[in-house]
């Protein structure tokens, strides 16, 4: 490369100059590439492998390259029941509210916590509002249980106390939509207000006195000032977000639910109706098939969002 | 005279909101904070019940009978306990670390306009969040090609990179460390690792403080991988040995039903499920003011003025 | 772009890579399969010329490894070595919540081990056997016959037979009890306050009067336990051919071989009725659907009674257990099935390099009662004493703790293990006689192969357990729910499973009947 380049100085020695400049440039940010790769390498792409499973009919990797193409049968199961639609639409739908959420109320919390007056509080607000973010699912499913068993449920007894009657919590589908984007919101909000904040707090204070000294109000401020500062965030969580609306958390709809029949129509999911599946039958076959077909799904509306998003904001697309 | 105290006092008013919204922020968060607290609270009570009133009385943040059995559980063999600590705290530390730096330098690049084939190491990158060759082939690799079976850089090696804090890394260098100041660098001579390291990292602190804790939380609240990786006891981390402890409990249960002589009438299982989480989130729970120093205003301000 | 495809030429690179090192070790595997499914097993052991000492590892399930477990792997391998096994012995434990994920991984992945535990409900034995994950034990090369003879012999054709799958032995049973027996534990104490005789207790019906005295008398006792997957279903005790979640079953004494759905059997609609019926009476705890687990209210003593797969001694052990005093109801009679036979079993890995020793070593644990005991229940003085004057009864000693298996059934010949203090002495003369008691179900090693139905079963397991919990709990009334359930099984393809069992059981009729 060096030696070619070489011989073309005497050619056109300005603009080789130029582009060994470049191309030298080039090569040093791809060095800083090479860590990153080796690992996604290691991690990600050597077991990528396995993604042939989808497609075989046994589930062994002693014969993965010795049995037959199993098609598209391993695929079958997600599609040929009554049970299809069902996990779909919980599937997108939960993802859909948690996106909306996920985006609207940590962008606000972070806004606010960032505009209080007293910064010591404002501290210990941000310490408290991480906190759900440390119970693992199960230990919240034993902490939901504790508030909406029939017996000693917190919410039973608060309910009676007023007069009310008894609910019995775990056998009304009606209510879980409700609970299940309550619980979600309540682990994830005070982690993604810090995502936020981290933006919020990266903003250049002297765009905020410049307007100040123009007369803004400490509202116009937020308006024009810090929102858009954390659109590119938001775009970028956002469609991160959107890739993996096909894939739903088991410890969300699996444990906290404690795989209540009854609750089943709202709780299905594309993961916890391949999960029981799984169990039932050992074969890898059919989890890869669904894994792949999430993933399918996933990168198609990765892909047309990023485009929508590449149209009005180039900066901000993430492929 | 007037005007100039008029000025003076809009100054500091004129970037800050007015008294009367801040007192209902505060109303507002204090409650938002009760809501995010009670669990925790809950559950360290619960841990600190005596095993029967539960039984009888359901979870109660107001126990009727305390009772340290449970720690008294857990900590029966505390070296064990230590030990695990150790390992947590290795993992922790050496893979949130080195992670933050491998994924700040995959994402600087990606973050530059100039850098010709951003685009495909782009693409590189998210596909590593959408595909996944699944548990087994991971397993293999693993194990097989790297030889990391029972080795703790297993641990650190599995959630060292996320493609997730990339993107957030790339967006905060693209939207908080202004163009000008990187070509102004490269102007005076700087080497593209000079002005990564010392002007686009110190400006990009609040992000970086951001993915360290959460990577450094996925490393301590990891519980997966050593079971999948680890098998001598003494590489146990923490949250694995408390996993351990809990099938322990629970496996003890099911080997009852199924057959096998055991007392477990002096196992307190529930309250020790509590304390298990509480002696998990502990230290970790702890960290977080540290990494609060980061997120203060105006880094960048500070920055540009060094 | 160029460099893009230069990307890709490392993502191609990266999977060649792997795929080398798949072959490498698949290249492994296939050799150590072929062994197993050939005879260069036993040309291996044609050549045990060397007496070099091979490892032997074994995966054993139960609970996680006790800390003692180095100390007395000490003593075994000196008793190998006494008794001119080559081998050293190493065994890793793990509780049953990890065991099978660990097994699935190590096997899936073709890892070497030698000897491992499994069974119908933990790291499967019909899936992994027929994935070749075991070598076959009784096929042209006898292994079984040439280096356990004696274990051959001890299990008898009944429990041999009752593992096999087409004919083939991968695993060798443990000899515990053989049959299962459904009925009802129930509190002792509040038996006898309220003088209930229960010798004309032939059903669940037949509780009926006891459960409302508990119910009018002891506000705080829960009447009756109803636990999904182990409820009071189990005492229709239908002959479960495959899995447990999905439907397909034929009676116990069956006589035509008819396969048929376990929700529409007239006896089923009847249970769901009655256990509707108690769970409103109040009988059964009104969460009853989502628990998983009555060990707390058992451990209080607030479980009145409970349904049990009993066995002799089942009351004590429990009573043991919970720490609670306990009276045995009978209600269906022993019967020896498939459920029994693979209930506990060890399996040779295919990818063992000396699966003879590994025999060896089982062999000896079959049939030596100090080498038994010693994994059981630890070094003598240390772990255990023997009460004076006995020499199978013993009591815990100092560092009991630090080796507790209590998993006899869990290894192997439960009939040499000690037995406890507080245990019946006639433990196992009691176990022989009601082995001896049982009749074997009609379908005795028939074993459905699910391959055909996967998509089937996959939809149907999740149908079944949308309804199955409600209904077996007694929460949810039949009349409306049970149809409901059958007809979403239909949708999701239950008569094609049975239909597939159908036509393998048939097949299996008019080769062994």
């Amino acid at each position: 490369m060096s030696s070619k380049s070489n011989t073309k100085i005497e050619v056109a020695k300005t603009q080789t100059v130029k582009s060994s400049i470049a191309s030298k440039k080039n090569i040093t940010l791809i060095s800083m590439l090479v860590p990153g790769l080796i690992v996604m390498l290691l991690n990600n792409y050597m077991p990528m492998f396995g993604l042939v499973f989808a497609f075989r009919k046994m589930d062994t990797v002693q014969k993965l390259f010795g049995s037959g193409w199993n098609g598209l049968k391993n695929f079958e199961y997600l599609f040929s029941s009554n049970a299809a639609w069902k996990i779909t639409r919980n599937t997108i739908g939960y993802n859909v509210v948690f996106i909306l959420i996920g985006l609207v109320l940590p962008v606000f919390m972070a806004i606010c916590l960032n505009e209080l007056r007293n910064k010591k509080a404002a501290k210990v607000y941000q310490s408290l509002f991480f906190i759900p973010y440390f119970l693992s699912w199960v230990v919240i499913s034993y902490v939901v249980f504790g508030l909406l068993s029939n017996e000693y449920g917190a919410l039973n007894r608060i309910i009676q106390m007023f007069g009310g009657e008894k609910v019995s919590w775990y056998s009304k589908p009606e209510a879980w939509p409700f609970i299940l984007v309550v619980v979600n919101t309540w682990k994830w909000t005070g982690y993604d207000t810090i995502v936020y904040l981290s933006a919020v707090c990266g903003v250049n204070q002297e765009l905020f006195e410049a307007a100040s000294v123009d007369g803004a109000t400490r509202l116009q401020q937020i308006f024009y000032i810090t929102i858009p500062s954390l659109v590119p965030l938001a775009i970028v969580l956002v469609l991160l977000r959107l890739g993996r609306m096909f894939y739903t958390d088991m410890g969300l709809f699996y444990s906290v639910p404690r795989n209540t029949g009854v609750l089943q129509d709202v709780t299905n999911t594309i993961d916890t109706y391949v999960y029981r599946a799984f169990t039932a039958t050992g074969n890898i076959g059919l989890s890869a098939a669904a894994g792949f077909y999430q993933a399918i799904l996933g990168l198609v509306v990765i892909l047309t969002f990023n485009a929508i998003v590449r149209k009005f904001d180039p900066d901000s697309a993430i492929i | 005279m007037k005007k100039q105290a008029e000025a003076v006092s809009v100054a500091p008013n004129g970037t800050q909101i007015s008294k009367g919204t801040n007192i209902l922020l505060n109303i507002l968060f204090v409650i938002i904070a009760i809501i995010c607290i009670y669990p925790l609270i809950l559950v360290l009570m619960v841990s600190l019940t005596d095993e029967m009133t539960i039984i009888t009385n359901g979870y109660s943040v107001f126990p009727k009978q305390f009772s340290l059995t449970a720690y008294q559980y857990i900590f029966e063999n505390i070296m064990t306990v230590v030990r695990a600590y150790g390992v947590s705290i290795l993992t922790t530390l050496v893979g949130g670390l080195l992670g933050l730096i491998i994924m700040a330098m995959y994402a600087y690049p990606l973050a530059r306009d100039d850098f010709k084939y951003r685009s495909p190491f782009n693409v590189i990158c998210v596909i590593t969040m959408l595909f996944s060759g699944g548990l087994v082939p991971t397993y293999m690799v693993f194990v097989k090609v790297l030889g990391l079976k029972d080795n703790i850089l297993a641990l650190i090696l599995a959630q060292l990179f996320s493609a997730f804090y990339v993107m957030i890394i790339r967006t905060f260098f693209k939207t908080n460390v202004p163009k000008s100041l990187i070509e102004a660098a490269q102007i005076d001579g700087a080497g593209e690792y000079f002005t990564f390291f010392r002007i686009v990292l110190p400006l990009a602190k609040p992000a970086l403080a951001t993915v360290l804790m959460f990577s450094m939380l996925n490393y301590w609240n990891d519980w997966y991988f050593p079971l999948l990786y680890i098998t001598s006891p003494d590489k146990y981390n923490l949250q694995y040995l408390m996993y351990q402890m809990q099938t322990k409990i629970a496996s003890l249960i099911t080997a009852s039903s199924a057959g096998a002589t055991i007392d477990i009438s002096s196992i307190p299982s529930e309250t020790a499920r509590m304390a298990m989480a509480i002696v998990a989130i502990g230290p970790i729970v702890l960290a977080y003011p540290f990494f609060q120093k980061y997120f203060e205003k105006g880094i960048t301000l500070g920055a540009t003025k060094e | 772009m160029k460099l893009f495809k230069k990307g890709l030429t490392i993502v191609a690179g990266t999977l060649c890579l792997a795929s080398m090192a798949l072959t490498g070790c698949g290249g492994n595997n296939t050799a150590s399969t072929n062994a197993a499914t050939t005879d260069s097993a036993s040309t291996d052991a044609a050549a045990p010329a060397s007496t070099e000492k091979v490892d032997i590892l074994w995966y054993a399930a139960g609970t996680s490894t006790p800390e003692d477990m180095p100390k007395v792997l000490e003593e075994a391998n000196k008793y190998l070595e006494e008794k001119g096994i080559p081998a050293n012995l190493k065994i890793e434990m793990y509780d049953f919540g990890t065991f099978p994920d660990k097994l699935q991984t190590a096997i899936s992945s073709g890892e070497e081990f030698d000897i491992c535990f499994t069974c119908n409900w933990c790291n499967d034995y019909f899936v992994q056997a027929r994935k070749g994950a075991y070598v076959p034990l009784n096929d042209d090369k006898k292994m079984l016959e040439t280096y356990a003879p004696q274990t051959k012999a001890l299990l008898g054709d009944d429990f041999l037979a009752g593992s096999q799958i087409d004919g083939i032995n991968y695993a060798i049973p443990a000899n515990k009890e053989k049959a299962h027996q459904w009925g009802f534990l129930v509190l002792k104490q509040y038996a006898d306050k309220y003088n209930m005789d229960f010798s004309n207790v032939k059903s669940l019906a037949d509780m009926e009067p006891f459960f409302q005295t508990i119910k009018e008398n002891e506000p705080s006792i829960y009447p009756f336990e109803s636990l999904t997957g182990e409820s009071a279903f189990r005492l229709l005790d239908f002959d479960t051919i495959g899995g447990s979640n999905y439907p397909g079953v034929v009676y116990n004494d069956t006589k035509d071989f008819k396969v048929f759905n376990e929700l529409e059997a007239p006896e089923a609609r009847e249970f769901f009725d009655l256990v509707h019926k108690y769970y409103q009476a109040g009988y059964i705890k009104e969460d009853a659907d989502t628990i998983t687990d009555y060990t707390q209210d058992q451990k209080a003593g607030k479980m009145f009674c409970a349904t049990r797969s009993l066995k002799p001694g089942k009351d004590a052990e429990e009573g043991l257990s919970m720490g609670q005093e306990y009276v045995q109801v009978n209600i269906t009679s022993p019967v020896l099935s498939n459920r029994e036979t693979t209930g506990s079993m060890q399996a040779i890995s295919s990818t063992s390099k000396h699966p003879d020793i590994a025999l060896q070593v089982l062999e000896l644990f079959n049939t030596d009662a100090y080498f038994n005991n010693l994994i059981n229940f630890g070094i003598e003085g240390q772990h255990y004493d023997k009460v004076e004057g006995s020499e199978n009864i013993i009591k815990p000693a100092a560092d009991h703790d630090k080796y507790n298996l209590a998993l006899g059934w869990a290894f192997g010949n439960q009939f040499l293990n000690y037995v406890t203090e507080t245990e019946d002495p006639e433990k196992w003369d009691k176990f022989e006689a009601f082995n001896n008691e049982s009749t074997p179900t009609q379908t005795l090693g028939f074993v459905f192969n699910p391959d055909n139905v996967q998509t089937e079963i996959a939809q149907c397991v999740n149908v079944w357990r949308q309804y199955m919990p409600g209904l077996e709990t007694g929460k949810l009334d039949p009349n409306e729910v049970l149809p409901k359930a059958i007809e979403e099984l239909k949708a999701a393809g239950s008569d094609t499973i049975i239909a597939e069992k159908q036509a393998q059981l048939d097949a299996w009729v008019a080769a062994n009947k």
